[in-house]
């Protein structure tokens, strides 16, 4: 097992809840029911992560120091007979510790011992929010619940560490680039089969990126979500069984993470070949972790471990062999039905819950809430390059620094933390996901919460009164109506006019991509990438910068000097091959970024699931779907 | 007299035409209205030139009225295009759950009967006494409560509780129960009443009167007279239901994610899958118009009056 930041952030709680309480939450929830009911609940995107021994595990969390680690009491407090077993695992690995070498024999016995503790032949039923509309990988994009099928079905080649940084080597194919840095190799694992035992080789590697491109000849006409991220790919050549290389021209500082990242899961040629997309998409065949069996849209789908699965439970990166026998995903829209089915014993996990229903659980004997981040950091983009004020006509007031400066001090995010939200939820201070260690040095915590500056601010900048809109795009990010309101008033009390215009979530995304939102908007800035400190895939594509998609900054903006220096350091991160030195570009950049206030961070939001307590759950890879039953284990009772 | 119900008959098939023909042109526009599905089909960090190539490759590029009128040609032929989401023909998309959805309707409706038209009945007979205030404000209840929070309830109590029925899905008879019961109470609530009333309005009837003095037993004047003349404005009720029951099923299906035709119309809204948006209500608005075409034809079955033309 490899030990990660990861441990930092799962807390698993217990507790105690009334059947009462239970009736009082939902009547309470009658109304969110309804808007449920409208809108849907909430979704999920794309990824992964790692487990071990249940016990052995939990002693290696005691070990750390890692503050806000909470243990799940429920855990410590197993049967006799559990803590006898646990006991003795611990005894064989304070003794395998001892031994000076290892060997891969022990580290298996390791691993035999310690899953003793969980039963391989159960079944986890999860109950989720959200379906795929199909199961095929390439076509599912943006539909939502990729969670119940994706992430167990299909593997991609490149694997990711802890901190989703996409490794070199060491997942399902190594990579490089080559010749100048107008090649990129992929060098494909050896001895791999598909779920149907079709070889994973060359031939497999270039048919998948080919039918993306809708380039493949048994269908020139396949449509795919991802041909626009594979746009890049030049012609693909097959070197040999094993080897094949993607032509770039221009070098493209991305090619990992679009022909190898997680949405680019391997398919078996000839099975497609021989029974066509429409037959694939409702029968998938990857080479992931669990194989399919069965699927009933927007009902259940069925999954079976694949014993042959090319990596151990152990394994360092994101590939692991998964621990249930089988793993059944249910279908339940509304959130408190979600709950319900858990309370009545038909779903082991209530996948995505909101606060609300998470503290039903909480406290109780019989069941834990799960708390994982979110890769993303809610934010207020401002529009600090438009020369106009859009209301007015008049200078646009977010140029000025002090006024910018002002709406950060003005918002006591660790109050609706605490007071509005779990608890859990981390303060941000840069689009760097929350936990990462900090870029900004000693910047870090400039702008606490500080109304008497941020009114002094204003003052000092004639802005009393400073008449704005925020667009929230609504519908998809935890508690959003609940935290909006308080943003709102706090930007109020200290003397700015604020409007919230709750947007639907497409139509919100839709204006921001044409640059049809003047004003500011919310957004989590980290998206699809985590904004891992050496991740190639930085938060500032996504946000902020001139080209992002869901930024402000056209290039027909009259920039701010400081706007373009900040926006020169991203140009120049954004083409560069050499990670450490994209690293450093982008660091300067944040801390050019958060001096001059171009944005208001705020906080990540958890993502909270609700388990039985024979569930354990020790995996957290910083991706953005959070919890991954793959690394679920179902223990002995 | 066949003539005239023949062309009667054509006349009510050619406003039923022009009523779907108007709900899908309604549908057409007010789905382009409410959103770019773009921002669902792209990927989160498409540039714009990425999108534009997607919109191409969909038609969305096109002007309105070619789409338009492409639509309606298609629509001739059953072809409502792929759906976005599911990348596969819209109306395979919708027929599979149109069958879950009819299944959950039905039962909804036969709760809805079964129960409000014994109630009905017994109200009318015991008029003024303690089963009729029983049965007005079982009535009462079924209409002024909402639906998702009875659903709520029957999963909290029924299945969480008591552990009696399971809390969702579609995986056999026990599993349709609740959400029936959930659809049904709205239109019970309403079938009760419209029999009250109705039976009501029959009993003071001079032919009742007629028939008990005759020394019929009054099983037979219940059942033989009165409630077959006042089953003309329950049926009438019937085709008013069906929307009623379809409209419902969105909310129930939710809640008891019960894989019908009313989710999927809500998630396809949200994704702004005009196709399948399109196909769903264009089958939904047809079945509607369906029932309520042969309800209007039932009435001469009913009431042999309307056949001969006395009324």
């Amino acid at each position: 097992m490899t030990t990660s930041n990861s441990n930092y952030w799962q807390r698993l709680r217990s507790g105690n809840l009334s059947r009462r309480a239970l009736l009082r939450a939902s009547a309470r929830a009658g109304v969110g029911a309804a808007g449920l009911a409208l809108v849907g609940c909430g979704d999920d995107d794309d990824d992964d992560a790692q487990p071990a021994a249940a016990q052995a595990e939990q002693q290696q969390q005691q070990e750390q120091p890692a503050p806000r680690q909470q243990q799940d009491q429920q855990q410590q407090q197993q049967t006799a007979a559990q803590a006898e077993q646990q006991a003795q695992v611990q005894q064989q690995q304070e003794q395998q510790q001892e031994q000076p070498a290892a060997t891969s024999e022990t580290a298996t016995a390791r691993q035999q011992a310690a899953a003793s503790e969980v039963d391989m032949d159960a079944e986890i039923i999860v109950g989720y929010g959200s379906f795929p509309p199909t199961l095929d990988i390439t076509t599912a994009g943006g539909g939502g619940g990729q969670g119940a099928s994706n992430n167990l079905h299909f593997a991609a080649l490149g694997a990711y560490n802890s901190g989703r940084q996409l490794q070199p080597t060491g997942g399902f194919g190594d990579w490089e680039f080559a010749e100048n840095n107008s090649v990129f190799r992929w060098t494909v694992k050896q001895g791999v089969t598909f779920h149907n035992g079709e070889p994973l080789n060359a031939e497999a590697v270039k048919f998948y990126w080919e039918r993306i491109l809708g380039r493949a000849e048994y269908n020139p006409d396949f449509q795919s979500q991802l041909n626009a991220r594979a746009a890049w790919m030049g012609d693909i050549t097959v070197i040999d069984d094993y080897t094949v290389e993607i032509a770039m021209d221009p070098p493209f500082v991305d090619a990992a993470e679009q022909s190898g990242g997680i949405n680019f899961g391997l398919l078996p040629k000839q099975y497609i070949i021989d029974n066509g997309d429409d037959h694939f998409a409702n029968n998938p065949i990857g080479c992931g972790a669990y194989k399919f069996i069965s699927w009933v849209p927007d009902q259940e789908i069925r999954s079976e471990r694949f014993e042959e699965f090319a990596f151990p439970h152990d394994a360092p990166y994101q590939w692991k062999a998964g621990w249930a026998k089988y793993l059944t995903g249910r279908f339940f829209p509304e959130e408190q039905a979600r709950a319900a089915a858990l309370e009545a014993g038909e779903i082991d996990i209530a996948y995505r819950i909101s606060p609300d229903v998470a503290s039903q659980f909480e406290d109780r004997d019989d069941f834990k809430v799960i708390v994982l981040p979110d890769v993303r950091v809610m934010a207020i983009e401002l529009p600090v390059n438009q020369s106009l004020d859009p209301l007015t006509g008049e200078e646009n007031p977010w140029r000025d620094k002090r006024v910018r400066q002002a709406a950060n001090y003005a918002i006591d995010a660790e109050a609706i933390i605490n007071n509005l939200l779990t608890g859990n939820e981390e303060r941000a201070y840069s689009p760097f996901p929350a936990g990462k260690p900090p870029p900004l040095g000693s910047l870090e915590r400039q702008y606490n919460y500080d109304p008497d500056r941020a009114r002094a601010l204003l003052e000092e900048a004639g802005q009393i009164g400073f008449a704005f809109t925020i667009t929230l795009p609504t519908g998809l990010w935890t508690a959003d109506r609940i935290w909006m309101p308080a943003v709102q008033q706090m930007l109020n009390d200290v003397g700015f006019q604020v409007e919230i215009d709750y947007a639907d979530f497409g139509n919100a995304l839709s204006l921001m991509r044409n640059k049809e939102l003047p004003h500011p908007f919310i957004f989590n800035q980290a998206g699809v990438s985590s904004g891992a400190p050496l991740g190639p895939a930085f938060a500032y594509r996504l946000v902020t910068t001139v080209g992002a998609p869901y930024s402000h900054a056209k290039e027909t903006d009259e920039f701010l000097p400081e706007f373009s220096e900040f926006q020169a350091l991203i140009t120049e991160a954004n083409a560069e091959f050499d990670a450490e030195r994209a690293n450093d570009l982008y660091h300067q950049a944040a801390i050019i970024s958060y001096e001059n206030a171009f944005q208001v961070p705020l906080f990540g939001l958890p993502h909270l699931y609700a388990t039985t307590p024979d569930i354990f759950y020790n995996e957290y890879y910083d991706t953005s779907t959070g919890l991954n039953p793959i690394y679920a284990q179902k223990l002995r009772a | 007299m066949r003539n005239e119900l023949g062309s009667a008959a054509l006349g009510r098939l050619l406003r039923s035409i022009a009523v779907v023909f108007g709900v899908v042109t309604i549908v057409f526009f007010m789905s382009r209205a409410v959103g770019d599905p773009i921002s669902r089909l792209a990927p989160i960090d498409s540039t714009q030139a990425e999108i534009e190539q997607i919109k191409e490759e969909i038609g969305l590029n096109d002007p309105i009225m070619e789409q338009y009128g492409r639509f309606l040609i298609d629509i001739v032929q059953l072809d409502f295009g792929q759906s976005f989401r599911a990348t596969r023909p819209a109306v395979d998309v919708v027929q599979e759950r149109l069958v879950a959805t009819i299944q959950l309707g039905a039962a909804g409706l036969l709760v809805a009967f079964a129960v409000g038209i014994p109630l009905g009945i017994i109200a009318a007979v015991r008029r003024g006494g303690a089963m009729d205030l029983l049965s007005r404000l079982l009535a009462l209840f079924g209409q002024a409560v909402p639906n998702f929070w009875l659903g709520l309830m029957l999963i909290l109590f029924i299945a969480v509780s008591f552990d009696w029925l399971p809390t969702g899905g579609r995986t056999g008879f026990q599993s349709i129960i609740l959400p029936a019961i959930t659809l049904g109470s709205f239109p019970a609530a309403a079938v009760m009443r419209f029999t009250r009333s109705a039976m009501l309005d029959t009993l003071q009837q001079d032919y009742i009167r007629t028939a008990r003095a005759k020394g019929l037993t009054e099983r037979a004047v219940l059942f033989k007279h009165a409630l077959r003349n006042s089953m003309l404005a329950v049926v009438t009720l019937l085709g008013l239901q069906v929307g009623t029951i379809l409209s419902g099923a969105i909310v129930v299906e939710t809640v008891f994610a019960w894989p019908g035709l009313g989710y999927l119309i809500i998630q396809s809204i949200i994704a702004t899958d005009y196709p399948v948006v399109q196909a769903a209500i264009l089958m939904t608005s047809v079945w509607i118009v369906f029932v309520n075409l042969v309800v209007d034809v039932s009435y001469t079955f009913i009431d042999p009056r309307i056949r001969t033309g006395t009324v």
